[in-house]
């Protein structure tokens, strides 16, 4: 039996189950505003998706990091940025930077998408895998911020003092943006929803 | 009317009963899996103690430098809000506020939550802010452009960063203390 059935609420900040106060709709432990469904979740969800997916391709083709030296230039990509750490020998970095990078914003896209597209077609495809999947993504999401805070420090880092210098390229601010905005859509979802299609919702 | 006995599952919405639990445990979702509450209930004093600790980490980790770094004689340094304005001076302000946000201000946030609990507007202040606080990742970000400039000269990792590992460290244990 659902909460919702009963009309009980199931606070989103601090999990207390409560009735709704006499002061309209707030938690009676932490007041945040209650709701039986995150509300318009699917549209949000939706529309932060969609915006992450059309901010990838800046994110992932124009440059994050132009690099100057004495004797030339060089634009990195993230991609180009994961292989230089490759070929640098410190390969255990390279595999952290590249799952954090390059798989977790797409996973994070692909899988919200995914749950999202299910939710709407009232499947009822394996809530238990879907609600995992849903908890991973919510978990790893912020750690692709990483490249972004690489670009600060270098940038700090490396002035002209240096013999080098190196300024953050317009592909960071793309990236920075999908990285948000990803976290958005995990956010405004609601994995309750992936259950009320399923029989058990009925019980 | 709603008892004591009753927990509602935060990821699925099921209406279960709550069930004692031994030391070290935590109970799980019957039906989806999700944490519902540990045997070690929330302790809005441990999470106090802690903050102060986290506190004064905070103070440490953004005056003294995170990383100097040595050329032709000469030392680079930077502070973790030396990294942001970089970003600022380099004409991308909004990545700079990003990072600024993300990295002092919403810890920040989170700290000054953690001292009052357990009011009802911090427990509220902490729960939307935590997803936004993200030291931990400009941790490894430091580790990562470290083994990048490693090539080209000597590094060297500064005060700040051992503070920055004590923050993440602290941060972490007093919101499990708080929340959960």
């Amino acid at each position: 039996m659902n909460a919702a059935a009963r009309e009980l609420y199931v606070c989103s900040g601090c999990s207390t189950l409560s009735r709704g106060g006499p002061q309209g709709e707030r938690c009676p432990r932490c007041g945040a505003a209650l709701s039986f469904r995150k509300p318009q979740s699917l549209a949000r969800t939706w529309a932060f998706l969609a915006a992450a997916i059309i901010l990838y391709v800046p994110a992932n083709v124009l440059p994050v990091m132009h690099t100057e030296w004495l004797t030339g230039s060089q634009d990195d990509t993230i991609l180009s940025g994961v292989l230089y750490l490759l070929w640098s020998g410190s390969w255990p970095l390279a595999l952290v930077v590249f799952i954090a990078s390059i798989s977790v914003p797409l996973l994070k896209i692909v899988t919200l998408g995914g749950l999202a597209a299910s939710v709407q077609l009232g499947s009822t495809w394996r809530p238990q895998s879907r609600a995992r999947a849903y908890r991973v993504v919510e978990f790893i999401g912020r750690w692709s911020m990483l490249d972004i805070y690489v670009v600060a420090i270098l940038t700090a880092l490396v002035q002209a003092k240096a013999l080098a210098h190196i300024e953050p390229g317009p592909g960071a601010l793309a990236f920075a943006a999908v990285v948000v905005l990803t976290m958005l859509a995990a956010l405004s979802f609601d994995p309750r929803l992936i259950w009320d299609a399923s029989r058990d919702a009925a019980c | 009317m709603p008892s004591a006995a009753l927990v509602g599952c935060p990821q699925c919405d099921l209406l279960q009963r709550a069930i004692p639990l031994a030391a070290g445990e935590s109970a799980l979702c019957g039906r989806c899996g999700a944490t519902l509450y540990r045997a070690r209930a929330p302790s809005p004093d441990r999470a106090r103690a802690l903050a102060v600790a986290a506190l004064i980490a905070y103070g440490v980790a953004m005056t003294f430098p995170i990383v100097a770094f040595e050329v032709q004689g000469s030392v680079i340094e930077t502070t973790l809000p030396g990294a942001a304005r970089a970003l600022y001076d380099a004409g991308m302000a909004p990545l700079a506020a990003l990072v600024i946000f993300t990295t002092t201000i919403f810890p920040l946030l989170v700290i000054a939550a953690l001292l009052r609990l357990p009011a009802a507007k911090a427990l509220r202040l902490l729960h939307a802010v935590q997803p936004w606080a993200m030291v931990e990742v400009f941790m490894l970000g430091v580790l990562v452009a470290l083994a990048k400039l490693a090539l080209m000269a000597i590094v060297i990792p500064g005060v700040g960063a051992l503070a920055v590992g004590a923050l993440i460290v602290l941060l972490a244990a007093a919101q499990r203390a708080a929340t959960l």
